[in-house]
């Protein structure tokens, strides 16, 4: 008799999902699917307001990455301005992403995963959490949260609050960065390159001690897309897309973002509100991509700051010979690697006298009435499809979320877990930790890809083909 | 030090009322007297501004479904328990200021009855209503309540464990 295992929520992602594995009649696994089952309609109910106030609405779709939403909403806005945004306007928003990156990055890594990488994915789900973290390695969680609080301090500053901002606007921003504010980011440096470090030592420790279960979360492969710079470099504000097969292979290299379209078509499913994008030229069947900080470590030729440089080259041994990495355990590498990089660049940017400079806004009316605007968020790219009237009136909002574009390899990883944890029809903590994990390295935002907001405890749910309920867990 | 925490989602109606709250409290005291912090949500770092030496309570507020009472103050036990996500409860936050940063500061909670909780950017009339009154049983709250919060004496702890302050 086929089953249906349902895990319902999975926990410390941002949303709410739940997810179901398929038993066929011999008791293995025919299928998953990780659900998302809210909607908030962002896309409809957004349509007949102004674009003007798009920055300041898309970044409440989600407390925890709403600059994201600011930075690609904000250059759709300054494409439907038809402006070019100052060069010190650009510098700005470019140290608030970064601030994003280190923020999203420090709570995803130290914060949610570190108890499953510390504790172990067998360990008690009652100690797995950060309570657990706290228990066993203090200095972590407080590391961790001091390199949160500085990602969100540098967002506060330039800013005035960290979450939800309203400071950058269609053609620039809206206030600059002082001396004294400038001064006070930099001395917070030091002890952030040392957390990084920390974090490093820990990946690699863990790297050793889940050796041999590191190909269970999401080894197989797929395409990576990816925003690089002009050069080839790792880019997170700007650029072109790129988007390689798993031998490292071009199969895009320089597409204008406001061509994405041509690259991306989005399927959907009756069970899901989250869309499955794909790459189109190769359909549905064979176009699954992956995004976020794995994809760009991939497909971008360098990162261009030294010392993630460094970190890089190491990075891509896990590849092999050229190829790309292709296992999504090793996010949590790139997440590092790209916390160290962003750090970089902050230091960067604000040795850079451009930043004193108060030209910081463009201003104009609508002169066209398309904006897309693409930027990399902490999770992946995201884009910011608007269509305005003449009087800019939004006729047509699309928005492709970075969780959304890895909808694909989720249920793939989960599958792959699940055939190879799954053992009869009975629920198994260590298989329901594992899955939970294996969503979890790709830092899932729900409230962004499916504009939804709630959580739950955790409820399991084994059922048969015919709807009867064998077996029921439930956690929180 | 007070401090004083609103959080809730602005574009959820009701769910506003506890950062509209702190907004209307930032003024009743000086800065020395209080601190005030009004989000979307209850993060991880918040637990540095619960730890720093001069914050001696803590008052969250938030909105809540289902209340029959227009607001209700209960005191707070930290409990580090529960699954930790992308946002904490004022009890985990409490938690996280005692055993990592060993200030174990006294919390509560104030909840401010709300019932329309879809997608609008004002208050209902109801938890329009309700908020101003807890408002005023907020600054009561806080006047009534030594500094010193560890030599608390003029209330039971009966009381202070769950208080309800005002009724509709």
């Amino acid at each position: 008799m086929s089953k249906i295992v349902t895990i319902e929520p999975v926990t410390r992602i941002e949303g709410h999902a739940k997810i179901s594995i398929m038993l066929d009649d011999a008791g293995k696994v025919a299928d998953t699917r990780f659900h998302v089952t809210e909607f908030r309609g962002f896309e409809k109910f957004c349509v007949g307001r102004s674009f003007w106030e798009m920055p300041g609405i898309t970044a409440r779709i989600c407390g925890i990455c709403p600059v994201s939403h600011l930075m690609a909403s904000s250059k759709a806005g300054d494409m439907i301005l038809g402006v070019r945004t100052p060069a010190p306007a650009v510098a700005l928003r470019r140290l608030m992403n970064y601030g994003q990156m280190v923020q999203s990055h420090a709570l995803s890594f130290f914060l949610l995963s570190g108890p499953d990488l510390i504790l172990g994915m067998d360990a008690d789900p009652a100690q797995r959490n950060m309570a657990g973290l706290i228990a066993t390695n203090p200095d972590l969680a407080r590391a961790g949260i001091r390199m949160r609080a500085f990602g969100q301090h540098l967002i506060r500053t330039l800013g005035d609050r960290s979450v939800h901002p309203s400071w950058t606007v269609p053609g620039g921003v809206r206030k600059s960065l002082t001396a004294e504010q400038r001064d006070e980011i930099l001395k917070q440096l030091p002890e952030m390159y040392a957390t990084v470090d920390i974090g490093l030592d820990l990946m690699k420790d863990a790297l050793d001690k889940f050796s041999d279960e590191v190909d269970a979360y999401g080894e197989f492969p797929s395409l990576f897309m990816g925003l690089v710079g002009e050069d080839g470099g790792l880019e997170h504000y700007d650029g072109k897309l790129r988007m390689i097969d798993s031998d490292g292979k071009l199969l895009e290299n320089s597409a204008k973002p406001e061509d994405y379209a041509t690259l991306i078509a989005e399927a959907e499913q009756n069970w899901s509100y989250l869309k499955f994008p794909y790459y189109k030229p190769l359909g549905p069947e064979n176009g699954m991509y992956r995004v976020g900080p794995l994809a760009r470590l991939n497909v971008c030729d360098f990162a261009g700051t030294p010392l993630a440089d460094r970190e890089l080259r190491q990075f891509r041994h896990y590849g092999g010979h050229g190829k790309p990495v292709t296992g999504s355990f090793y996010y949590h590498y790139a997440r590092l690697i790209e916390i160290l990089h962003s750090l970089e660049r902050i230091e960067e940017i604000l040795a850079d006298e451009i930043l004193l400079d108060h030209h910081i806004r463009s201003k104009a009316g609508v002169n066209q009435n398309i904006g897309i605007g693409i930027s990399e968020a902490p999770r992946g790219t995201l884009i910011h499809h608007y269509e305005v009237d003449d009087n800019g009136i939004l006729e047509k909002v699309n928005l492709i979320i970075a969780t959304g574009q890895n909808n694909l390899a989720m249920n793939k990883t989960v599958k792959q877990l699940a055939e190879r944890f799954i053992s009869g029809d009975k629920l198994d903590q260590g298989l329901l930790n594992r899955v939970e994990h294996g969503i979890r390295v790709y830092d899932p935002c729900l409230s962004c890809s499916t504009h939804e907001a709630g959580r739950m405890p955790m409820q399991i749910k084994l059922i048969s083909a015919q709807g009867e309920l064998l077996d029921e867990i439930q956690r929180g | 030090m007070w401090l004083i925490i609103g959080y809730g989602n602005r574009l959820r109606g009701d769910d506003s009322a506890g950062p509209r709250l702190a907004e209307r409290l930032s003024d009743q005291w000086s800065k020395e007297q209080i601190s005030v912090i009004s989000g979307h949500q209850l993060t991880p770092e918040l637990a540095l501004e619960l730890a720093a030496p001069e914050v001696e309570g803590v008052l969250f507020l938030d909105a809540k479904q289902n209340q029959t009472t227009a607001c209700v103050i209960s005191q707070l036990n930290p409990d580090g328990t529960g699954s930790c996500g992308h946002q904490l409860s004022p009890q985990q936050l409490l938690q996280l200021a005692r055993k990592l940063y060993g200030h174990a500061v006294p919390g509560w909670l104030l909840t401010i009855a709300g019932e329309q909780f879809s997608f609008c950017e004002q208050l209902s009339p109801a938890c329009e209503y309700n908020s101003t009154l807890a408002f005023q049983q907020a600054v009561n709250f806080i006047n009534s309540t030594p500094n010193k919060l560890g030599t608390l004496s003029l209330l039971s702890k009966t009381q202070l464990i769950h208080r309800t302050i005002c009724s509709d």
